[in-house]
This record gives C-alpha cells, structure tokens and sequence, in this order.
C-alpha cells in the first residue's frame, strides 16, 4: 500500500508556482520521508557513494597521520606563506556551514515557508562542514597535540588563553558553533523520530528511533515548549552564525598585512559564507531529491528561492572585491598598490580572473527564470561558486603572504601531495558522513512540511 | 500501539542524558588532578642512582656544605655534580672496602664519571640559573627541600611553571639573608613580612619585570 | 495518573471543535496529540505556558558574564601580562568570547530545560499501550479527556459525534 501512495504522490499532482510542494496530504510526508528509510532494498547508489567515499575517508585519515606524525613540514607551507591549504580549507569549509544555520534560523524567523523542506538536511550539512572545519586549524599547528591550550582551565603553568588573540576567539566561535548546531539540530529531529518510531516494523528500528526520540509523544504542552524554544533558538542562531563568520574575517583584518588589514572583512566574510554555502546546499539539495526521490517535497520552486538569493550573494561579492580594490588604492600606500597589481597580473592572477568569474558572472544568469529552473544549469553553477569561493580563500593566503612588505620575503607556494589529499580527503569525509546521515535520519524535517501542507491544502 | 521500552529504559535515558554532559567534565576535572599529582611531577618520589647517596648523612650527620659539592651554585647556571675525586677525598680514606662504595673505586680506577640520574629536570626551553637565584636570597631548601633529612634525593617541589610564577609573582616571602643561604634548615621567622620587604630592597628586586616570558624562556 | 478517554481525529480543525464542546459539557480535555504543532492548542488546554525561555535567558546571561569575568579575572587579577601595551581589560575585545560562550550556554540549557520541563525522557508511558496511540505522530489529532465519574458513555458519544475516528479509554 505504501509503496501505491508513495508513487501516487509523487506524480499525480503537477506543480504549480504557487504551491511549494505537490502533495495533498500530510500522510503522505511521512511515506514519501520515510519509505527510504524503512526500505531495505533500494540503496544500490547509496552503497556505491559509501564506497567511493570510504576510500576518500581513507585519503583524508592518511594525510591527517601524516601531518600529525611527520609534522607540517609535509605541506607547501613556507617560512612566507605560514598559512597554505589547512586554512583556506578551515574558511571554505566553515563557510559551507553558514547557510544550513541560516535557512534553518533566519528564514524561520521571516515566515519563510520554503524553507520547512529544506532546513534539516541543511543543517546536517552545516553540522559536518564545522565538524571538518575545525580540524584543518588543529592541522595547521606545529604542536596539534595542545590545541586544548585555548581554552581557559586551571593548569600546572598558571597560564591563561591571550584573550586578545584571534585564535582564541577561533576556537570558540568553532566550539560554540559546533555545539549548537548540535543541540538545534537534534532537537529539531525529536519529533520526527518519534514518528519513524511509529513507522517502523522491525524491533531494531523501534529501539533504535525509539530511544533516540526519547519518549517524544506529541503532547500539545511537549509542542508549546517545543514551539517557544525553537524559536528562540532561532533567534540566537542568527547573532551566533554571524558572529563566527565575523571573527572568521577577524582571522586576517586583524593581523597588520597588506590585503588584509581592512574593515570590510567581517561582513564579507559573512556574505561569502552565505554565499558558498547556499551553493552547496543546491547541489545537495539537488543529490538529496534525486537519491530519496523527493520531487514532490523539494520541487523546483525551492531552487528558483536559492538562486535568487544566490544572484544577491555574487552581487554583494563583486561590491565586496571592488571596496577592497578601493581601499587599496585609496590607502596610498605602496604595499598595497603593489599587492593589487600582483593579484591582477602576478603569479596567481590567472586564478584570481577565474574566482572573479566563478563568484561575481556567473551567478548572473539566475536573472532569467528559466536558469533557476534549469536543473543542469543549478548545478553547474553552484559547483562553480563553491569552485570560485576555495580560489577566494587560498588567493586571500598566498597574495597576501606571497606578496607582503618585504620584498625579502617574497615567495611562491607549492602544494605537496598532502596538501591534495587532505583537501580532496575532507570532501570524501564529509559525504560519508552526509550518506549516514540520509540512510538513518529523515532528511527532511516532517512535522514542520505536514504543518505546510496542511496549511497549503486548507488554503 | 504496544510499549517499546520497559519502565527501567526511562532510567537509563536519564542516566545517559546526564553522564553526557557530566563525564566530559568529570573527566577534565580527573586528567587535571592527575596531572597535578606526584605520578606526573614525580614529587616525593626517590630516584634510583648508581650509589644509595645519602644527603641525610653527608649534609645532616657530617655537616658538609652544600658547595663543598656543588662548587658551581654561586658562579654559573648548573650547580654542578662531584667529579669523583670529591668523594674520594673522604673515601680514599673512609670505607675504603665497602661494597656499596665499589662504583666509586670503579669510576677512579677508569676514569669514568658515575653516571647520576637526574632528580630535578627541567624542559631544555627553561632557562634557570641557579647563580642568580643564590645572588638574591633564594636558599637552596626552598626549591630542594631539608636535603638533611634526606636519605635519598627526592623531589619536594613539582617544578611546573605555575610553581615557579608563585614565586617569580610574589617573591619576598621566599628571600632570606645572606648568611641563611645554605641552611638547609632555615625557616621563616614570625615578622618575615617586614623582613621579605627589607630584603626585597636589600637585593634590589624588580618585581615588575620578573614575569616577562623573556625571563625563563630566550 | 488519571484515566481519560482518547479520540482521534482526522485533522486539527475537528480537533480544535471538540475541545470547545468538551469544555462546553463541563469535561476536562487534559492534553492533546498532534504530529505537527497546532496554533491555539495550548491556550485551549489552558496550558500555554513554559518556563524554558527564562531558563534560556538565565543560561545565557550567567555563561556570559561568567566568561567576561572569567577573561577580566585572567588578564588583569591573575596574570596580568603586558602584550604590546594593550590595556590589561581590553574590553574591546573580551565580549567575543562571552558572546559566543552564552549563545551556546542559552541553547544548552534550553535544551535541557525543554526536557527537563516535558518530563523526557520519558521512554516508556502508560500512552503508548493505547491501540492507535501511533497515529499521533503522524496524521491522527488525538484528544484526551479526563473520565468523567457519571456517564462516560455520554462523553464518548459526544466525541464520536464530533467527527472522532475512534474513542479508546487509557491512562495519562
């Protein structure tokens, strides 16, 4: 019988631009969320996507051993350029982040109602992407083994954490983040796990839903509480999640370097963070649809909403890259005249013309609906924009550090095989650990879409 | 609908709810103590040497002088460990047959240092020197303890660095006089505050700058 | 734990109908089970109330000032170093860390509190025994009232005649 629904609702109902979803009924959301899960037989792609991405894990736990055993001599990392790949990969990767916070607390907080389809299989992508974050600055260090020196606690050296420092302020904009994305993302998952609970045939399944859902049953007063503290969640999340891109930006605007030193950083690091992150949230949204066959659910009026947020987000980026332009000239200052002319003529200037084209065209052309329409063409671009954002991050270390005050110190990078493989190996990390999260967790949040569809279908 | 779980599960959730966020902290709370505690500083605890070399004799019993050893403590960084014709002074002569003796004899006859362990080892990023300490007040016992009554050497402090900013902080509780430098015995007496304070000025102790990091670490 | 009659119903506007007409004849709905949150529910349980948001506030506000005291405690009290003739309470910057420290705070105890407060984990509850119970967490709106002492039949057929798929008794 499920199985006649499931094909019946995924069908039967064509789409129309005014309605986000193509469902009439809120059974329906729980077959159409759940059948994957409680269907043993049809994960072939799924088992194929575990491989390949197991074998990118190992990668990834090979290069860490690496750097952890022999130490960051292994990286392109020089005596000029300090910083190299393991922080232009903690950026990148933070930055994917922001957008699962967003959709999930911001939009909430406006009514926008797109975003209930969404929001949960965002947030496990914000979850991980901070997870992964925050190893590459541990990565990075020359002694990883005490990173724990940043926080504040009563030890034998009577010391305490340099407040002033931007990498305290790192650890705990990483630490925070990452543990209340943690708490909302659960919280927001109870409810629909007492439904898979419910589901569920087989006595491993109950138990496991069953304890994970910690006796959730749906009480109005269990909602109203819910209700009051989701919101508030909401509300904190915002400030939080602007904030650590904020101090994200700090990282560089406070160190005295050419290209760097500008007070512009905090907010466009956030937008860039938005931005790449909202990216990636098309191509996973795209993948999410495809492999769970949830069309009815995240129809293509979802990605119409992201591309347009996406089209601001390359604007504000093209602004961004043109007040820092201006402020290097207008600085008068040597150094960053010089610093401007070697991102647009220097060594890395070909990358540079590449990021601009990857973050500022070609978002351009979700101007035209049938673009934000276009399945193909989403994809393309939001892999161009996650593309052009890594150019971003490592072209902000290697123009700076490659081309600061001291003529002396100029010097080039060089990636080593280590460099690749924990790049390449994070992406691995991050989609089997995206995999385990579609195969066990609904991944989309089923209480708030059946509470949409129910107010769809009495409208 | 039947039940899943028996009354008990609700227990045991609570239960792991709670330890979640209790363990974490009561295992913080654990590694510290550990780490404060003699099995990581090693405090108290006597090193195995070559030669049960008793201070308790030497010091307390004959009365020997801490520099008729350790020749090095006024002048240089390291105070200095005995060559063995030190020992042999006396021991050429004392217990000449004795069996607890023979890698003394060894050592002359080859021409070979004994092979001390070391008791007080600090990171090679510390810079310490004992000649200034001994310059401005600070007694042997008060980092080495009553060596007198020590039958064999041992730890009495556990030379963290938060040990050593106590006293880099606040010194003048810890100086004494010139003349009470190597008494092993030396206390302080009941209106040392005015007297820390006298000797403070006494061997002109800069305070303000004795925390730099450049003090210790170069 | 008080016996009541549970009703199901097929969506929540029939749901929110029955609650008036129970009030109405004089019975006590106690609680209600819905898969989604419905708008006034609570308030027509006489339950909108909850204390979580003063606890969030409270957690926020003490892992906030518990870090800047915390960082002024550290950089001025305890071990006051000059680094490069920065004032020793660089207030400027010290409230990135409370800020961050209290978010989480508020979100930790408000997740705490909204358990704490709800009674879960509650892993096993005298509710689930009740056949149908399951439908609460997906598409039945379940009502329950508390057993009146005379004439629980005329309760029953009062919510059967509100559109109830079905009535069963249980205990909550």
């Amino acid at each position: 019988m499920s199985r006649s629904l499931h094909d019946a609702t995924r069908n039967s109902f064509p789409e129309r631009a005014e309605r986000l979803t193509r469902v009439e009924s809120e059974a329906a959301v729980d077959v159409l969320v759940t059948a994957p899960l409680l269907d043993r037989r049809s994960w072939r792609r799924w088992w194929i996507g575990v491989a390949v991405a197991t074998l990118l894990t190992l990668v990834f736990v090979g290069a860490i051993a690496m750097i952890l055993g022999k130490g960051i001599g292994v990286l392109g990392n020089n005596t000029s350029i300090v910083w190299g790949y393991p922080i232009a990969n903690y950026v990148w990767w933070i930055g994917i982040g922001n957008a699962g916070t967003l959709i999930s607390s911001l939009l909430l907080l406006t009514h926008q109602r797109w975003r209930a389809a969404i929001n949960r299989f965002a947030e496990a992508m914000t979850l991980m992407a901070v997870a992964i974050a925050g190893l590459f600055p541990i990565l990075h260090m020359g002694r990883p083994e005490y990173f724990y020196w940043l926080a504040p606690y009563p030890n034998v050296m009577h010391l305490w954490p340099q407040w002033r420092s931007a990498l305290v302020w790192d650890f705990w904009a990483i630490l925070s983040y990452l543990l209340f994305s943690i708490v909302f993302w659960y919280t927001g998952l109870i409810p629909d796990l007492a439904t898979l609970r419910d589901r569920t045939l087989g006595r491993a399944g109950q138990l496991f839903y069953g304890a994970l859902s910690l006796g959730w049953r749906n009480s109005a007063r269990h909602w109203y509480a819910y209700e009051k503290y989701y919101k508030a969640m909401a509300a904190l999340a915002v400030p939080l999640v602007c904030s650590v891109h904020s101090i994200v930006g700090l990282d560089f605007a406070a160190g005295m370097m050419p290209g760097w030193q500008e007070p512009i950083f905090p907010p466009y690091f956030v937008v860039g963070a938005m931005f790449s992150g909202f990216a990636m949230v098309v191509v996973l949204a795209a993948l999410v649809r495809w492999g769970l066959k949830l069309e009815a659910l995240v129809t293509m009026n979802h990605f119409d909403a992201m591309a347009k947020l996406m089209v601001m987000g390359a604007t504000i980026m093209g602004l961004s890259y043109a007040a820092e332009w201006f402020s290097g000239w207008y600085s008068g200052r040597h150094a960053d005249h010089s610093l401007l002319a070697f991102e647009f003529v220097g060594h890395y200037a070909p990358m540079y013309w590449a990021m601009l084209f990857c973050n500022v065209m070609a978002c351009q052309i979700f101007w035209f609906r049938w673009a934000r329409r276009n399945m193909a063409v989403l994809i393309v671009v939001a892999i161009l924009v996650n593309i052009g954002m890594w150019l971003e991050r490592i072209l902000i270390v290697w123009n700076t550090l490659a081309h600061a005050y001291l003529p002396s110190m100029w010097s080039l990078f060089a990636p080593t095989i280590w460099d690749w493989a924990v790049t390449l190996g994070s992406l691995g990390f991050f989609a089997l650990m995206y995999l385990i999260f579609v195969r066990v967790f609904p991944a989309i949040s089923m209480h708030e879409v059946k509470q949409l569809v129910h107010e769809e279908v009495a409208a | 609908m039947a039940q899943i779980f028996s009354p008990r599960a609700t227990t045991i959730a609570v239960i792991v709810l709670v330890a979640l966020v209790s363990v974490p902290v009561v295992l913080i709370a654990y590694i510290y103590q550990v780490h404060s505690s003699p099995y990581a500083t090693h405090v108290g605890i006597p090193v195995a040497q070559p030669i049960p070399f008793s201070h308790a004799h030497h010091v307390g019993d004959v009365g020997l002088d801490c520099r008729y050893c350790h020749t090095g403590v006024e002048t240089s960084a390291f105070a200095g460990l005995p060559p063995t014709s030190t020992c042999m002074t006396c021991h050429s002569q004392l217990w000449t047959n004795a069996a607890m003796l023979a890698p003394v004899r060894e050592s002359l006859a080859k021409g070979k240092p004994i092979r001390w362990n070391r008791v007080h080892d600090l990171p090679d990023y510390v810079y310490f020197d004992h000649s200034v300490h001994i310059a401005n007040g600070v007694g042997c016992s008060s980092c080495h303890g009553d060596v007198s009554k020590m039958p064999l050497t041992r730890k009495v402090k556990p030379l963290t660095m938060g040990w050593c900013l106590s006293c880099h902080e606040n010194p003048a509780p810890h100086l004494r006089p010139q003349a009470e430098i190597f008494n092993p015995h030396w206390k302080p007496g009941p209106d040392h505050e005015k007297e820390g304070r006298m000797l403070m000025a006494h061997y002109g102790i800069d305070k303000d700058h004795l925390t730099d990091c450049s003090v210790c670490h170069r | 734990m008080t016996r009541v009659l549970l009703a199901c119903f097929p969506h929540p506007e029939a749901l929110m109908i029955a609650v008036r007409r129970v009030k109405e004849e004089g019975a006590v709905p106690v609680d209600a089970f819905t898969p989604h949150p419905v708008d006034g529910l609570a308030e027509a349980l006489g339950a909108a109330r909850t204390p979580v948001r003063k606890w969030m506030l409270a957690g926020g506000l003490l892992g906030g000032f518990g870090a800047y005291f915390t960082e002024w405690f550290s950089a001025v009290i305890d071990l006051p170093i000059n680094a490069g003739g920065r004032p020793l309470h660089s207030w400027e910057v010290f409230y990135l860390f409370p800020f961050e420290f209290g978010v989480l705070m508020a979100g930790i105890v408000g997740a705490a509190a909204l358990l704490a407060t709800s009674g879960l984990p509650r892993l096993n509850h005298p509710l689930f025994d009740v056949q149908g119970f399951e439908r609460s967490s997906q598409d039945g709106f379940i009502l329950a009232v508390e057993q009146p002492e005379r004439h629980p039949e005329r309760l029953r057929d009062m919510l059967l005649a509100s559109e109830a798929l079905w009535v069963r008794e249980g205990k909550t």
